[in-house]
């Protein structure tokens, strides 16, 4: 894969950049703040744009604001966003999306697990946080649908969730990918959610559910 | 030189020459009484001269001065003549004698109440009033006394002695002119009556007249001086009712000779030194007192004396009795109605400072309003009242705004200590000021102790507010520190060992990296808990945005409902704790199963609120969470309630002003 990196710390995107190269990726473009990002982004064509969330010039948000400004002009091509810190308002609205992953930082450590997500996101799937996703999944009412899972089902819907394949699903699971399969439709069928074959838009309607209100009162 | 000025030098030269020629007559042999008389007359006409030529220096253009040198010149020639007429008498044929002199000096007492007239009629600006008969009354006063004198000099009595053999000057009339002499002299008694009379009114139309409260004040002086001359009526009455002689008329005379000068002088040059109607009051009361003890001791000297017999010792003494029993209680009742009469600013002041006093004991005032009262009951607006803040030289108002350091201010001191200043406006006497600085000096006692304590609480509601900002902006800066430092590096150093890793084949060396990796691992996730512990991460993307979150982490259904405007940096972090708080609260001790979490902004506060279904009995324990959340929010300015009902679960409340 061509990619390009949008990271100030010198030490993190030098750091990231060799591990990729390592793993065989041609990182073709290093940015340090949001306006050469999108240049590079724009010159170089990438199949997949790393981005800091928190990078200069403003040291808030401005590689969310990049990466938004990236998929409106280059919708085809690939963003993970990698942050300090858990934040679920941006990254689930964003990778809904598809094409889109959103990561911690340390996520990099789990070299294969992260070397994975990248290549869904380039393909265009997604990848959401683990952390995220317990976050979403969370403390329910005893009315919820969600509370009907049983334990396995739910470690199913969090890898769903976190954007993972059957067969990516399977393997961590160490489980069939047809005893996944009967997972993945139990638990569509207690959400009341549309199966579908498509990896992508079976993300996407776990996620909504996810993100409902949880109590209507 | 102006002319008025150029008369009083004139006249004060005339002065010393008179005062010159009666020591030479005392000279010539006079006895230690005649001396004496001479002296003081002319130590008391001193005073009139002397203060005359002041006034004329300070006021050139006045009449007032060499009016007032001209009342004293009178009075020395007045004793001169006595002391001129005794060295005539015991020195025969060595001093010559004028027959006109004597002849003119038979009607000559009258000129004494002319200067005194003319400064009724023209106090204090040397004009008369505008209108044809005051100009009437002036003239008057110069041709009655003078056709008097012509008429006196026309009595074909023989002047009394030493000047019994005088030729008269004006020779003798003829009968049918002596017959109208009498009647004459009568018309133009009575006429010099009415000029006087005339002139006190000038005086009563000038004060009616007056607005400008100097005017006023400046009238009032000479009013009090010119109260000795009907005084001076009353001791004469009195000399004649218990001696049988008209000497005790001489006390009036001595006052009148110095009251008047001094009244005047004061009336013009420094009218605001001492309080005049404190001291108009004092008179007329004394005055009153005294008349009515007169009234009083005839009456009862007139019982007694039918009773015991016309010169009976029984007689004086019942009288003195009964009037030492009626003087005491009189005097009281006669001051307060005086002054009620004659000084209505004092005795209203004092009255609203008694007031304020009391309606502050009953709580239905503050001590703070001293100002408007005094301002109130002196009809003054310019009268302020300065507090002296402890331990400084400033001087400040009621509301803790600085006074600008006034002039004129009346020092109000309390255990010889100053505490304040009362500052006076145009209408109001520093006399009356050192008095009610004595009257309110307690009150100002109370304001400057409330205005210290004010002020301290102002500053530790400030430092404190300020440490808390400090405090968050603390936890801000080390949050991004751990976030953009140690945890980048850790990872940074977490990918080097990943790098190394993939370049080992299958060893023990790899399998110890794997593991330290995860250690790293273990390190950034920790970090982050501390970092998100230090301040929520969260809280970047708004209060709304880090509630949401801090909802999902907690083991209960909680419904949230937050106000979506923006709110303050400070303000969203002290909110934030107070849920996080609240919450953790919740979770740990209610047993409830529902908790309801709003964010609410209204009146520029905004309202924190955390209830639950749970047991109850939450209360805040010094040293507990909702304790130092107290402190919190009390430091953000705002305050926090428990309200605990048993069985009905806890309600936590934060109300926060929004300073906006």
């Amino acid at each position: 894969m061509r990619i390009v990196i949008g990271e100030d710390s010198a030490l993190f995107r030098e750091g990231l950049a060799r591990l990729l190269a390592d793993a065989g990726h041609e990182v073709v473009g290093k940015a340090v703040d949001a306006p050469s990002l999108l240049a590079v982004t724009e010159e170089t064509e990438p199949d997949l744009v790393i981005i800091d969330v928190r990078m200069p010039p403003d040291h808030t948000d401005d590689g969310a604001r990049a990466a938004r400004q990236i998929r409106a002009r280059q919708p085809r091509l690939g963003i993970v966003l990698l942050s300090q810190h858990i934040e679920t308002r941006h990254s689930v609205d964003l990778v809904t999306g598809g094409r889109f992953g959103y990561l911690l930082k340390d996520r990099v450590l789990d070299v294969d697990d992260f070397l994975d997500a990248l290549r869904r996101v380039a393909t265009g799937g997604s990848a959401l946080d683990p952390e995220v996703v317990t976050r979403l999944i969370g403390h329910r009412p005893p009315d919820d649908p969600l509370s009907t899972l049983t334990a396995r089902e739910r470690e199913v819907l969090a890898l769903m969730a976190q954007g993972l394949t059957n067969v990516g699903i399977a393997r961590r699971l160490w489980l069939t990918e047809r005893t996944v399969e009967a997972h993945v439709s139990s638990i569509m069928a207690k959400l009341g959610l549309a199966s579908s074959d498509e990896d992508h838009r079976r993300v996407l309607a776990v996620l909504v559910h996810l993100r409902r209100p949880r109590h209507s009162g | 030189m102006t002319l008025p000025r150029l008369v009083a030098y004139a006249m004060t030269a005339l002065a010393v020459l008179l005062v010159g020629a009666g020591s030479w007559l005392l000279t010539l042999g006079g006895d230690a009484a005649q001396v004496g008389y001479f002296a003081s007359a002319c130590l008391l006409a001193a005073a009139s001269v002397v203060l005359g030529m002041l006034i004329a220096s300070r006021r050139p253009t006045n009449v007032i001065g060499p009016l007032l040198t001209f009342f004293g010149l009178l009075a020395i020639w007045g004793a001169l003549t006595d002391v001129y007429a005794y060295a005539v008498a015991h020195h025969p044929g060595r001093l010559p004698v004028s027959s006109l002199q004597v002849t003119i000096g038979q009607g000559s007492w009258m000129l004494n109440y002319v200067p005194a007239a003319l400064l009724m009629l023209l106090f204090p600006d040397g004009r008369l009033l505008p209108g044809r008969r005051w100009r009437v009354a002036a003239a008057g006063l110069v041709v009655v006394p003078g056709a008097f004198i012509v008429l006196a000099g026309l009595d074909p009595a023989p002047f009394p002695p030493p000047f019994a053999d005088v030729d008269h000057a004006f020779g003798t009339p003829s009968p049918a002119l002596a017959r109208v002499v009498e009647p004459i002299g009568i018309a133009l008694l009575l006429g010099l009556l009415a000029l006087l009379v005339a002139s006190a009114s000038a005086m009563v139309v000038r004060y009616k007249r007056a607005t400008d409260p100097v005017r006023r004040a400046q009238v009032k002086w000479f009013a009090l001086g010119a109260f000795f001359l009907p005084a001076t009526l009353l001791l004469c009455w009195l000399s004649y009712l218990l001696l049988d002689r008209p000497d005790l008329a001489l006390v009036g005379v001595v006052a009148t000779l110095i009251a008047v000068p001094t009244a005047t002088a004061i009336g013009i040059l420094r009218h605001d030194l001492y309080d005049v109607d404190k001291a108009l009051s004092a008179t007329v009361t004394y005055g009153l007192v005294t008349a009515a003890l007169l009234a009083f001791y005839t009456v009862a000297m007139f019982v007694a004396g039918v009773a015991a017999g016309r010169t009976s010792p029984v007689a004086a003494a019942g009288a003195t009795a009964v009037c030492a029993l009626a003087l005491s209680p009189l005097r009281v009742r006669l001051q307060q109605q005086v002054d009620r009469r004659f000084y209505p600013a004092r005795r209203a002041a004092l009255a609203a400072i008694e007031d304020l006093r009391d309606r502050m004991h009953a709580g239905e005032a503050a001590p703070e309003q001293l100002e408007e009262a005094l301002r109130q009951a002196l009809r003054d607006p310019e009268v302020r009242v300065g507090y002296r803040m402890p331990g400084t030289n400033e001087l400040v108002t009621a509301t803790g705004a600085s006074l600008a350091a006034a002039g004129d201010a009346t020092v109000i001191r309390l255990g010889g200590q100053q505490v304040g200043v009362l500052v006076r406006g145009e209408a109001t006497t520093r006399e009356l000021m050192r008095e009610l600085a004595d009257a309110c000096a307690l009150l100002v006692e109370v304001v400057r102790l409330r205005l210290q304590l004010r002020r301290a609480l102002l500053d530790v509601e400030a430092s404190r507010a300020r440490l808390l900002r400090a405090g968050y902006a603390e936890r801000l800066r080390l949050e991004r520190d751990l976030h953009d430092g140690a945890q980048q590096r850790l990872v940074s150093l977490g990918m080097a060992l990943r790098l190394a890793q993939r370049r080992l084949p299958e060893t023990d060396v790899a399998g110890l990296l794997d593991q330290a990796v995860a250690e790293l691992g273990t390190a950034v996730a920790e970090l982050r808990q501390i970092a998100h512990g230090l301040r929520p991460s969260s809280l970047d993307e708004g209060l709304a945005n880090a509630l949401t979150m801090l909802v999902r982490a907690v083991p209960l259904s909680v419904t949230l409902d937050v106000c979506p405007e923006p709110v303050p940096e400070d303000l969203a972090t002290t909110a934030y704790y107070v849920a996080s708080e609240a919450l953790a609260n919740v979770v740990k001790h209610s047993g409830a199963s529902a908790v309801h979490l709003r964010v609410s902004r209204a009146d520029g506060d905004l309202t924190v609120l955390v209830r639950d279904d749970g047991v109850g009995g939450a209360r805040a324990r010094p040293g507990g969470g909702l304790a130092g959340l107290g402190d919190r929010v009390a430091a953000a300015g705002g305050s926090l309630t428990v309200a605990d009902q048993p069985g009905s679960g806890t309600l936590v409340e934060a109300v926060l002003p929004c300073g906006s």
